[in-house]
């Protein structure tokens, strides 16, 4: 990948990618979006730029990788980032234990250069995900979960590798990806990621959906439930992440996970009974959980749903 | 590419009008968003709105920000017009509000100079409240005339007054607002149209966003969304110090490669171990905030945000000044956390005697090392947030000398816009003896505690 993104041609993987053919696709995959997510999700395929997804925890960030390899019907390889991940967890490591007992063997053979030639070879490389994704066979969707858990080191090295997609491997050499990747990189901004990272990739963020939006993902994704139960279960979401003082807020798959135990327990509609047994599926915060559980409190969200299913009506 | 020449001066213009707005975004970006729209066309006013945003813009704090400047920018010529009116008007109308005070705000028989929005302030008020101003402002004239030194007084007066002001829309809450004051969409459609009918000429603006905004000028409305936007942020530093410390106690673990590659000569007994890098301490801070009228909400938002960074802090002392200092961390340590600014600035009010009164930083701080020197450390950092407009300023940069050569550092954080920086004769006496820095938004705020404290 070349400064201004380009490469010498397009792989075949993306060539006949268009937007409305993208907007099916994730249909097709029960991924509800509008054109704010599909337009650049088809600029970073067509552009062969990295994806940076933000927004708050379970709004379908990661969830936006998994359908592209379904839909481009290839491999994804997931590199989930965490405090403390280095490069010899996201890359490659020496496979230190082999190069111990190889090098207790060859004790009292004198050939010290051969070993270490030896040791430091291909046999004794452990590749992690960032290396099988440039090595791999053929062009696959490479997710880079949770960049922001990260610290800035590793952001730097990664921001290296997402430019030139090559590596190298003192003892090995220099390895080139044979077919660049489709990088989808997603953050919770738990801190900000440098502007260098940002500036390679094209940007999408993904705010809380629309109750309307929201009744549409629980349609698809939660088989049995009727049309205006999920609608009551996005308005109380809504209501929920709209109120003062809450610190955790409700994310889409809790949403999904109230609706489903709903549909379990054969409620079929959200009032002060229901939220009252099942609020602890939507609220993960102990404070959240004791503020709204008071009667006022379950009170002003029924009273939200109602208002807002009649408006419907 | 685009062969739409017009259009392509147009994006040029938008991009220049984003970077006015505060907007970091670069030719590289620029670049991406040609060859975007070169794929999808232009045919389509909604996707068009996608790509610029997905490449001009690389964070959603700028996200809201670059909808309004969309939707102000590519407009047709008659709303253009009309921003550009309104714009005019509210200029008009600061214009008109700044006469009518120096008509009747008067010391020693110049007009006293407010800032536009206690100007404003001060024409909300009920006539015996503006009588009642007008008269102390004879009344200290006349006492003063003829005197060599009465003009001295005036930065003096012109807080007493302002403290005054600020008492009354506290209780008057109501009176805030209004076209007088430009905050949210009004101000980024005057701001945008101002950049727009400037000519091309880069103008810089101060960007009406959140975080960006003079915590002075937030009213209550503005309040909630602030202190969530402060927590955020402190959070947010919080958890990538913490991070940070816990990556350089990787002292303490081996690294394998190079100690596989030393000890090859010992038959692969690991003889010769190798570290990885050294530990971080965690910074001491004081706090010393000015309380003298509109200095209380900047003080309120900072001992927020620094109490929120205490995970990674060794300790955080408070104190509050304005004629004098008070140790204010026992209140402060209860107040944070549990409740609201708003609640800070009634509360102060009360227990503060130092709350609302004029501003003497010379005998503030020689308070400080007298009552707290004991404690006062190589180790600690002194965060002081103030205007720095003081009486009796040599004093006032005697006593900050020997604080800096007793702390660590002295960071100070100048609670003014930049342009009014050179009409403070101590900024330039205090520059010897701390960092200043201007500070006057969340933002700048972040911004300084990252680098300064944690850097």
């Amino acid at each position: 990948m070349d400064e201004t993104g380009g490469s010498a041609a397009l792989d075949p993987l993306t060539t006949d990618i268009t937007i409305p053919w993208l907007r099916r696709a994730f249909e097709d995959q029960k991924y509800i979006c509008g054109d704010e997510v599909i337009v650049p999700v088809y600029l970073a395929l067509m552009l062969q730029k990295p994806l940076l997804v933000e927004g708050a925890p379970g709004v379908g960030k990661t969830e936006i990788a998994k359908v592209l390899a379904s839909i481009l019907e290839t491999d994804l390889v997931r590199l989930q980032c965490y405090e403390g991940l280095d490069e010899s967890k996201a890359l490659y490591e020496w496979n230190y234990q082999k190069q111990i007992l190889r090098i207790q063997m060859a004790k009292d053979q004198h050939e010290a250069g051969a070993l270490e030639k030896d040791i430091f070879s291909e046999e004794y490389l452990l590749g992690r995900p960032l290396l099988h994704a440039i090595r791999a066979e053929k062009q696959i969707v490479l997710l880079i979960d949770e960049v922001d858990r990260t610290d800035e080191e590793f952001e730097a090295f990664l921001f290296e590798v997402l430019s030139d997609f090559q590596v190298s491997i003192p003892e090995l050499g220099t390895i080139k990806a044979r077919h660049i990747p489709v990088v989808v990189l997603t953050s919770n901004r738990a801190r900000e990621l440098s502007d260098a990272l940002r500036r390679r990739c094209i940007f999408l963020f993904i705010d809380f959906p629309s109750i309307e939006k929201e009744t549409r993902i629980i349609r698809a994704k939660v088989p049995g439930v009727p049309e205006r139960l999920a609608r009551e279960v996005a308005a109380a979401a809504s209501y929920i992440r709209a109120r003062e003082g809450i610190r955790k807020l409700p994310s889409v798959a809790e949403t999904l996970d109230w609706a489903r135990a709903l549909v379990a327990l054969g409620m079929e509609s959200v009032n002060e009974e229901s939220i009252r047994y099942t609020l602890n599926l939507l609220l993960k915060n102990k404070d959240d959980l004791e503020a709204l559980s008071r009667p006022e409190g379950v009170g002003a969200v029924a009273a939200y749903v109602r208002e807002q299913v009649a408006e419907q009506c | 590419m685009l062969n739409d020449d017009v259009f392509l001066r147009n994006l040029i213009e938008f991009a220049r009008t984003l970077r006015y707005l505060g907007v970091r975004t670069s030719t590289t970006e620029l670049l991406d968003a040609v060859r975007a729209l070169d794929l999808v066309g232009l045919g389509n006013r909604e996707v068009v709105k996608v790509v610029l945003k997905s490449t001009l813009i690389k964070s959603s704090d700028d996200a809201p920000l670059f909808d309004l400047a969309f939707d102000a920018f590519f407009v047709s010529p008659d709303i253009r017009r009309y921003q550009a009116a309104l714009a005019g008007r509210e200029k008009r109308l600061k214009e008109a509000s700044r006469a009518a005070c120096h008509e009747e705000l008067r010391f020693l028989g110049k007009p006293l100079e407010l800032e536009p929005g206690h100007q404003a302030a001060y024409l909300k008020m009920d006539p015996e409240e503006r009588r009642r101003i007008v008269q102390f402002l004879e009344d200290v004239s006349r006492g003063l005339e003829g005197s060599e030194k009465s003009e001295k007084f005036r930065p003096m007066v012109g807080r007493i007054v302002q403290g005054h002001i600020e008492r009354w829309l506290n209780v008057n809450r109501r009176a805030r607002g209004g076209p007088d004051s430009l905050t949210g969409e009004a101000m980024l459609y005057t701001v945008v149209a101002a950049g727009l009918s400037a000519g091309g000429v880069p103008v810089r603006v101060s960007r009406p966003g959140l975080i960006e905004r003079d915590l002075a000028e937030a009213d209550d409305s503005d309040m909630p969304a602030l202190e969530k936007a402060t927590s955020r942020l402190a959070r947010r530093l919080s958890s990538q110090v913490s991070r940070r410390m816990k990556a350089a106690r990787k002292r303490e673990i081996i690294d394998l490669r190079r100690t596989m590659r030393a000890n090859i000569k010992y038959g692969g007994v690991l003889l010769d171990l190798r570290y990885m890098s050294r530990r971080v301490s965690k910074p001491r801070i004081w706090v010393v905030c000015d309380v003298s009228g509109s200095m209380t909400k900047y003080a309120a938002f900072v001992l927020k945000f620094v109490y929120a960074l205490a995970s990674v802090t060794k300790s955080i002392e408070a104190f509050a000044f304005s004629e004098d200092l008070e140790y204010i961390t026992p209140w402060v340590k209860e107040w944070v956390g549990k409740s609201s600014v708003k609640s800070f600035l009634n509360e102060i009010s009360g227990k503060s005697i130092q709350w609302g009164r004029g501003t003497d930083i010379g005998r503030s701080l020689a308070t400080l090392l007298e009552k707290h020197g004991q404690m006062l450390t190589s180790k600690v950092t002194i965060l002081v947030v103030s205007d720095a407009k003081t009486v009796a300023v040599d004093r006032a940069t005697e006593s900050l000398a020997v604080l800096s050569g007793r702390s660590r550092a002295v960071i100070w954080l100048l609670t003014v816009p930049g342009e009014d920086l050179g009409r403070i004769p101590a900024v330039a006496r205090f520059r010897p003896y701390c960092r200043l820095f201007q500070c006057y938004s969340l933002s700048q705020l972040e911004k300084i505690i990252r680098n300064e404290l944690f850097g």
